[in-house]
């Protein structure tokens, strides 16, 4: 958004609209700063390689900046983890909530910025792989769920991967397509799931076994209406054709493969579209469709054929009262009622949802373009919105001549999952499945445990930073704040109780002190101090010493700094004065003596330095107000009315010695 | 005629003592009952000790006004004053100190009025002690020659050696007036050694033909010798030095301000220290005024420079480790001499140097008096207030003694509005103006190191209780140290607030 | 009239001085009264002869009253004084009349917002203070400084609603504290006058302190020592950054003068701008805090009563920031403009990284906020770095978030501290089941704190992260900064959820907190206003930032032109006056003496 603003300096659609030509600007995003900190203790060749710069397009950044957003809102890789945890919510509307609408929130936004997307091949290239892998990746999770809820999750998470790559290879309205219809099955399986677990309720509390399929079974022939409309979001989610999630899954794929996104023109961003992208993605795309095909229908299966895994039923059962002690344990099976259907309130829902789930794929049915029959409405509903984001998808010519063999390909994939499915948990009843996770146990664990990726993440970001905290939060206490206070507080009490130590209330000892003290005064008023003030006016090369005056001194000086003294005997000259060229330097010797015949000898070296160039570099003023200058003009107010101290002729430079003359007089001056 | 009435700030005080001693001396005692503290025989003017200390008091305001009342009509307006010269100097840095001087005697007498009664320690001679070393004092400022300078020091000093001295029975206060007469006459020596050099190698005993003389050293035919010169002015140093209790030379200060009594203390603190204030400026700047002395490389500035930041370290330092509340404020007075000496080398490049010094004083002076005051207010027989302890939530039992001594304690830590930040703020804006950096950071750095203890005390009034069993402070009842505290309170606010009138008068005073 | 009635008239209030004296005091003997009579003629003497001359206001044509500032100033000083002299039996008259001093200011602080704020400065009232050392009584507003008096007349207020609430002992000196501190902090943040800033900058620490000190938890004394010690290394080092500009103004134009407008014309040689500028930095650095200076900060919240820390961490803080921009950008911008990318990198790690990392590991919730002031200021000052005016309207509106969220805060963690006497996260959890009013305040709060869209923090932090990204001061490393305090943003949200999580939410494991009662309607009543805030500014920022803009502005040409100056300036040895940029910026200026002072350079000496 920072850049978009800084950019576009608009945040609403359509000024983005406007302005969105500004994005194509280069910017430089390595090195940071102005150089790279540590670069260099790097050997050269590493340093020149950190330190070459290297730029984007501002669109791509912000392309890139706005998916991390997407994706972690609509739970793509690598985000994804929140939302099975956040499906485990116990109420399957919450559930759907998240599934039908709130995450399809990331898919919304990157179709509304369409415009800003296609600037950038590299941001929707991205989107698309993205999307791509979280496809097949979630599908692959799916695979070894047994909850029903958490099956239903990752589905979704791989059907918002299907979303994105369609919105991905441009296919915006094919995206937008599949969010509709994903709603639409997606809630509806929800909702039965919902009305499944309902009924399990009847003698399984517990909310996880209710959901477990594994207690599931057979449920066809006591829930029938549940039964159905599961069914018809099952033929959606699959693609078995004619189902909306068949038009809108085929369409994404055939963009997949299809389209390709060009750069505009005039922009130096090094990055081209590849291609084999197009493979890769409609590789991608299969692959989810059919694991898809076989997980759904793993679950379908599950839940709906076989016989009942529940408990034992027993048509008239009564729930006992003291039947909250055992839950959990298998052993007596349970007994419990007949699984009854939901009442009508649950169901009706469920039965339009499955309807719609069956037949809105004809909103935009492209692929009965095979039938030369064109209808699309929704497409030419969105038209206008993406008419202008479109411009820059290409399609690879020949598309509609190879529309059969996609579309030949899905129905394959669907069959092949749902058979492959059907083959494993009907024909052999799970076996194939059961000697695979007996085979790989640690691979099954992996996938069953999302690949681990939360413990990840634990591991890495936030130990890392949790650890940070806890050296800081030392350092803090001991470090900081002990140099700060405890010592500096530790030292003067220390210093306080050591010269308490010399008030030992003994007047000899005290008179003792008072000796010393004369004798210190003393000794500096008797020993020759070659002290003097330097001053520099390095602007214009100008420099003076002006050696100090005393009682009964005299002076000797080497001014031309040749070793020699210029005169041999003492004399009252007290000040030198002379001029330096640019990065010229002296040394000039000064010698004094004083009225007890005692010498002293000082150098002073004056170098004239370079003009200093710091800060050379002119700035824009252009980020400060804008200077137009009104309001009040008053009166100046009164100055001191008697002039306090009135300047005096002869003030020394304020110079970069200004800090001299140190208060000490044991500070040798005026260097 | 004119003569006497510039001097008249002297002679009221002079004549005031006179007669307050005769009063003292053949008034009837009105205490019937004959005995004091350790059974000793009562003299008379026992038991009007109150009306003695307002006496003294009145007498002392007396001068005050007095010597403002020169200033007012302005000492050159007098004609014939230079017969008191060298020996006298009146002038405006006189009149100032005289001032300040009977000021600060005079709040001592207002809280010795209180203090000696509660204390039984009804002594009339206290106070004509007080006034003849407040004259010996204000001499001291006036004084111009070598001589008069002397006798002054020594009028001043007797009288504070026997006011140490005064609680005869407690072999503490006895033993603090031998030390610090034994260091007292040592100092002394010094000095008389330095002044016998000063005259022999130049034949002058008045600081301004001293001056004179130096000035000539290097010209032809110039018989002064600067090894003599120097000589003595190490020695005048260390003597003067001694009297405003610069470290080293500070280590009588702790033991006789407390073993003296309160208000014998705060005499000391402001009126002594002060007039040996105004003697090193004088000697210093008059005597010892030739650029070759004032010189930055050498001479005296570095010497008091160095002075300066030892006596503020070390003095705030070891402040901070006391646990006597008088020895505590014995050792700020110490840190204070270091921040007024800071003005004193400030006077060698600065105009206002001076000046900040005289305004320094002032404003010491009634912050200095009025913390006493309230250190004598919290207390009373039997239980005066030594520690911190002693003092543990007075600020809950007592809030207007407390209140009363955490506002001077602010005034001395430099927390403005109040004359104790407005001098220190002009001391270092002297020194600043004088180039001295360095110096003024160490001074202000140290300024925190007071504010330190300063607040130790408010810590300790406020914030903590008395632990059970432990002696609680009751605050005593006496209008005198009251009135005292109200007008050291009132001076405090005003010079904080509306220092200006003051500062110009400083600046009328100063030497230069 | 005739000379003796003239005499008597004059001679009149010192006999009515001397009567008071002598007939106000009992239990006195006559000498006592007597002397007491005698002392107050003479200090009404006194005070008369000391008194400046009267003050002469000029008039404005912009039609503001020029007094208003020092009502706002001085209600509360002499309603403190006012205070001493009413009876400390009556708490609740103490009370009422501290409520009706501050409401007062209150009131008279809303008078500012009839003024637009344009450029230049408004309500401004200028006397001779000290006229021979130049110290002039200069108060007036601009866009930057109306705002923080507003926060204050706000905060001041509930802070004393909260302690009214919890604090039963010595309430006079609690209220004393309380109408001190309100007058030196409104003092600091109007005056315009070095002098008189440096008086109030001073003043506030001990009524301060006595807060922290009486009223504060186990560890009260230390914490309030080391309040003090800190404050005051800072603020005398300033005060030496002050007297060495004011002599070399001296220097260069003949007089004094500690007129803010006056030196900030200075141009001074690099090493002597140097110097000044850290001895103003070390003062506001330590009032911020910035990290490293920060320790004192989380033991004066700790300790402090609730009050105190909501005055804290609402206005004292503040004076940090708001001393920077007014003082190092307006009078020393040459060194700030040359440190602030590398004051910028202290900011964002030592202030929001370091902060946050801290906050989060600790386990006192008050600590816990106490560190994320250190964060928050953090972004004030970073937004000041910037100098750009996204940045710096964002720092001004940050300083309010901060103070309103942070305030409320204290004042939330205070309502439980009430109650179980402790403030260890550890000690609560699942509080939500039995405080759900409490839990509601509490997160909506947390999240102005975070700066969640909608509310306050989050304008604030966007403005300045926005002007940090384009700040051209910062230069290459700008973009940088600003994606890091970005991040900074996370890690405050991670400590503040944390907690929020682990006080709140999950079970009601302790049995002690299982009979706690809710907030009650006085607590609640403390917040209203708060939320309230939190609210408006987050949708409607603009109310506040459009009176910012030009004051802002202003700031920002003074840093620009001192910016040019300190590029001239290279390597010179001497200091320099600018010359006038004219216009309403610079008025109040004491004008300019006879001879030009640009003839004067420092040292004829040299060649």
């Amino acid at each position: 958004m920072g850049l978009l603003l800084y950019h576009c300096g608009s945040l609403d659609w359509t000024g983005i609209e406007a302005a969105k030509n500004n994005l194509l600007t280069p910017m430089q995003v390595w090195p940071l700063g102005d150089h790279v900190p540590l670069a260099s203790f790097l050997p050269q060749a590493a340093a020149d390689w950190v330190n070459e710069p290297r730029t984007a397009t501002a669109a791509t950044l912000v392309g890139l900046a706005l998916f991390l957003g997407c994706a972690g809102k609509s739970a793509q890789l690598p985000l994804y983890v929140w939302l099975p945890d956040a499906m485990a919510g116990p109420t399957p509307v919450s559930a759907l909530i998240h599934a039908a609408t709130m995450v399809t929130a990331g898919v919304y936004l990157v179709c509304r910025m369409a415009g800003v997307f296609v600037l950038s091949p590299a941001a929707m290239f991205t989107v698309a792989l993205v999307g791509g892998v979280t496809a097949v990746f979630a599908a692959t999770i799916a695979f070894a769920q047994n909850d029903i809820k958490k099956v239903l999750a990752y589905s979704t998470v791989s059907q918002l991967g299907y979303m994105f790559l369609g919105v991905g290879v441009g296919a915006f309205s094919a995206g937008f397509f599949h969010v509709l219809t994903h709603a639409f099955f997606k809630a509806c399986m929800f909702l039965g799931a919902g009305s499944v677990i309902h009924a399990m309720h009847a003698r399984i509390h517990d909310t996880d076994a209710s959901q477990d399929m594994r207690n599931l079974g057979g449920l066809r022939k006591y829930m029938p209406y549940t039964f159905l409309t599961f069914a018809m979001a099952w033929a959606a989610i699959v693609g078995i054709p004619g189902t909306s999630g068949f038009f809108s899954k085929d369409e994404i794929l055939v963009k997949a493969y299809t389209s390709t996104v060009t750069k505009p023109a005039g922009v130096t961003d090094s990055f081209e579209w590849p291609t084999w992208g197009g493979q890769v993605l409609y590789a991608l795309g299969l692959a989810g469709a059919i694991m898809t095909a076989f997980y759904m229908t793993r679950l379908f299966i599950g839940i709906f054929f076989g016989e009942f895994k529940g408990w034992k039923i027993d048509k008239k059962w009564k729930e006992p009262e003291h039947a909250h002690g055992h839950h959990h344990d298998m052993d007596p099976p349970l007994v419990g009622p007949t699984p009854h259907e939901s009442p009508w309130q649950m169901w009706v829902p469920l039965a339009v949802l499955g309807v719609l789930a069956l037949f809105a794929g004809f909103l935009n049915a492209h692929a009965l373009a095979l039938f030369h029959v064109h209808w699309a409405p929704l497409d030419h509903l969105l038209e206008p919105v993406f008419a202008k984001a479109s411009q820059s998808v290409k399609v690879v010519e020949g598309a509609e001549s190879m529309l059969g063999m996609f579309i030949g390909l899905a129905i394959a994939a669907v069959a092949v999952g749902a058979g492959g499915a059907y083959w494993v948990y009907v024909q052999q009843r799970g076996e194939p499945a059961r000697t695979f996770v007996e085979k790989f146990p640690g691979l099954h664990a992996l996938v069953y445990d999302k690949w681990r990726i939360d413990e990840l993440y634990e591991e890495t970001v936030i130990g890392a930073v949790d650890s940070l905290a806890e050296f800081a939060t030392w350092a803090d206490k001991w470090i900081v704040d002990g140099v700060l206070a405890k010592l500096s507080a530790f030292i003067v009490r220390g210093s306080g109780s050591l010269l308490r130590q010399l008030q030992n209330g003994r007047v000899q000892s005290y008179a003792a002190v008072m000796v010393v003290g004369l004798g210190a005064v003393g000794w500096f008023l008797v020993a020759p101090h070659a002290s003097a003030k330097v001053l520099a006016n390095h602007a214009v090369g100008a420099y003076s010493v002006t050696a100090s005056p005393g009682l009964g001194y005299s002076y000797r000086w080497d001014e031309n700094g040749d070793g020699k003294w210029d005169s041999e005997e003492y004399g009252e000259k007290a000040k030198v004065a002379f001029d330096l060229d640019i990065d010229a330097s002296r040394t000039v010797k000064l010698e004094v003596k004083n009225a007890f015949g005692r010498v002293a000898t000082r150098e002073f070296e004056l170098k004239r330095p370079k003009p200093d160039k710091s800060g050379a570099t002119t700035i824009d003023v252009s980020q400060g107000a804008g200077g137009k200058l009104k309001g009040n003009v008053r009166q100046p107010g009164q100055p001191g009315s008697q002039p306090g101290q009135p300047a005096r002729p002869s003030a020394p430079a304020i110079m970069p010695g200004a800090k001299l003359p140190a208060g000490h007089p044991a500070v040798p001056q005026g260097e | 005629m004119s003569v006497l009435l510039a001097i008249s700030p002297l002679l009221v005080v002079a004549v005031g003592a006179l007669l307050l001693m005769l009063t003292e001396a053949f008034g009837k005692p009105a205490a019937p009952e004959g005995f004091g503290p350790g059974g000793l025989v009562v003299d008379a003017g026992a038991g009007r000790a109150s009306e003695l200390g307002l006496g003294s008091a009145v007498v002392l305001f007396a001068g005050a006004i007095a010597s403002l009342a020169v200033w007012m009509v302005g000492p050159d307006k007098f004609e014939k004053l230079d017969v008191l010269l060298p020996y006298l100097v009146v002038d405006r840095f006189t009149l100032f100190f005289c001032f300040v001087l009977c000021l600060g005697g005079g709040l001592a007498c207002l809280l010795a009025g209180g203090y000696l009664p509660e204390h039984k320690l009804e002594r009339g001679e206290f106070f004509p002690l007080v006034l003849f070393s407040t004259v010996g004092a204000m001499a001291l400022a006036a004084s111009g020659d070598l001589l008069s300078l002397f006798i002054a020091l020594e009028t001043m000093s007797l009288g504070v050696y026997c006011l140490i001295g005064l609680r005869r029975t407690s072999t503490r206060a006895s033993e603090a007036a031998l030390k610090y007469f034994l260091l007292g006459s040592f100092a002394a020596a010094l000095m008389l050694f330095g002044a016998a050099l000063l005259y022999g190698a130049t034949g002058h005993t008045d600081l301004k033909g001293i001056g004179e003389a130096v000035a000539t050293i290097g010209k032809a035919g110039s018989t002064v010798s600067p090894t003599l010169i120097l000589i003595a002015l190490a020695l005048n140093i260390a003597g003067l030095a001694f009297k405003i209790s610069a470290v080293p030379f500070h280590m009588w200060t702790p033991d006789a301000y407390e073993g003296a009594p309160t208000p014998a203390t705060t005499f000391m603190a402001v009126a002594v220290k002060t007039a040996a204030f105004a003697v090193l400026l004088r000697v210093l700047l008059v005597a010892f005024g030739d650029e070759r002395l004032m010189s930055w490389g050498t001479g005296w500035p570095p010497v008091l420079a160095l002075l300066a930041i030892v006596t503020m370290t070390a003095a705030n330092v070891i402040a901070g480790r006391q646990d006597s509340v008088k020895r505590m404020l014995a050792y700020s007075s110490i840190a204070h001499a270091g921040y007024a000496l800071v003005g004193v080398v400030a006077a060698m490049r600065s105009e206002t140097g001076v000046a900040s010094v005289l305004f320094y004083m002032l404003g010491y002076t009634v912050s200095t008096a009025g913390a006493f005051g309230a250190l004598i207010l919290c207390g009373r027989r039997g239980a005066e207030v030594v520690s911190y302890e002693d003092l543990a939530g007075i600020g809950r039992r007592h809030p207007a003694a407390a209140l009363a001594f955490s506002f001077f304690l602010l005034s001395l830590a430099g927390v403005p509005p109040s004359a104790g930040f407005f001098g220190k703020f002009y001391v270092f804006g002297a020194a600043i103006d004088a180039e001295l950096i360095a110096l003024t950071v160490i001074g202000l750095l140290n300024s925190i190191l007071g504010a330190y203890y300063y607040l130790r005390v408010m810590v300790f009034m406020y914030m903590r209780e008395p632990e059970p069993g432990a002696p609680i402070a009751t605050p005593m009842k006496s209008g005198m140290v009251a009135s005292a505290l109200v007008i050291s309170a009132v001076f405090v606010i005003g010079i904080g607030l509306f220092p200006d009138t003051v500062l110009a008068m400083a600046r009328a005073a100063g030497l230069r | 009239m005739r000379p003796l009635e003239r005499a008597v008239v004059d001679s009149l209030p010192y006999l009515l001085a001397f009567a008071a004296g002598l007939l106000v005091p009992r239990r006195q003997g006559k000498p006592e009264r007597f002397a007491i009579g005698i002392t107050a003629a003479l200090s009404l003497l006194l005070v008369k002869s000391l008194w400046p001359g009267g003050p002469t206001p000029d008039a404005d044509p912009a039609g503001e009253w020029p007094y208003l500032l020092s009502v706002i100033v001085f209600l509360p000083i002499f309603g403190a004084i006012a205070l001493l002299f009413l009876p400390r039996q009556t708490p609740t008259l103490l009370k009422r009349f501290t409520f009706f001093v501050l409401g007062l200011t209150a009131l008279a602080s809303l008078g500012l917002l009839a003024q637009p704020m344009t450029r230049g400065w408004h309500y401004q009232h200028i006397v001779d203070w000290v006229p021979s050392l130049g110290i002039r009584y200069h108060v007036a507003v601009d866009g930057v400084s109306m705002w923080l008096i507003l926060l204050c007349t706000f905060s001041t207020p509930v802070a004393a609603y909260v302690s009214f609430n919890s604090i039963t002992t010595r309430i006079k000196d609690l209220c004393f504290a309380f109408l001190m501190l309100h007058g030196a902090m409104l003092g600091a943040f109007v005056s315009l006058d070095l002098f008189l800033f440096f008086v109030f900058w001073e003043l506030l620490l001990v009524p301060m302190i006595l807060m922290i000190g009486v009223w504060g938890g186990v560890e009260k004394i230390k914490a309030a020592y080391k309040f003090f010690i800190f404050t005051m290394v800072g603020s005398m080092l300033m005060l030496a950054a002050i007297l060495y500009m004011v002599w070399t103004h001296n220097k260069l134009m003949g007089y004094p003068s500690f007129d803010y407008l006056a030196l900030s014309r200075l141009v001074m040689p690099r090493t002597a701008a140097w110097l000044c500028f850290f001895g103003f930095l070390a003062a506001f650095a330590i009032k911020v805090p910035m990290f490293p200076l920060h320790t004192w900060l989380p033991d004066a919240h700790v300790q402090a009563p609730t009050g105190g820390s909501i005055i804290l961490a609402a206005v004292l803080l503040k004076l940090g920031t708001y001393g920077y921009i007014r003082f190092c950008m307006g009078m020393l911008g040459g060194p700030a403009w040359a440190a602030a990318a590398n004051l910028a990198g202290v900011a964002i790690g030592g202030g929001i990284m370091y902060g946050a990392l801290v906050a989060w590991k600790q386990d006192d919730v008050k600590r816990l906020v106490a560190y994320s002031s250190v964060a928050h200021m953090g972004f004030v000052m970073l937004g000041c770095f910037a100098a750009t005016q996204a940045g710096l309207e964002g720092a001004i509106l940050q300083m309010m978030n901060h103070g309103i969220s942070t305030g409320a805060l204290f004042l939330l963690v205070g309502v439980i501290y009430d109650r179980r006497h402790t403030r260890l996260v550890r000690e609560f959890g699942g509080l939500a089941k039995v405080m759900p009013v409490y839990a509601a305040l509490f997160v909506i709060v947390t999240l102005s704190s975070i700066g969640v869209p909608g509310t306050n923090g989050f304008v604030g932090e966007f403005l300045i992260i926005m002007g940090t990204f384009v700040s051209a001061t910062l230069g290459g490393n700008a973009k940088l900064q600003a994606g890091l305090a970005a991040a900074g943003v996370i890690l405050a949200a991670v400590y503040m959820l944390s907690v929020v999580q682990r006080m709140f939410f999950g079970p009601l494991s302790n049995p002690k907190n299982k009979r706690l009662t809710d907030m009650s309607p006085r607590e609640i009543i403390a917040m209203a206003p708060i939320i309230a805030l939190i609210f408006v500014i987050g949708w409607f920022p603009t109310l506040f930032t459009s009176r910012m803009t030009d004051g802002v502005g202003a700031v920002l040409d003074r840093y620009q032109a001192h910016r040019q100056n300190w590029l001239e300036a290279r390597d010179s040895a001497f200091a320099t006056i600018a010359p006038r940029r004219g216009g309403p910026l610079e008025s109040g200026y004491p004008e300019d003496p006879k001879k030009p002072p640009a003839a004067q350079a420092l040292n004829p000496e040299a060649p």
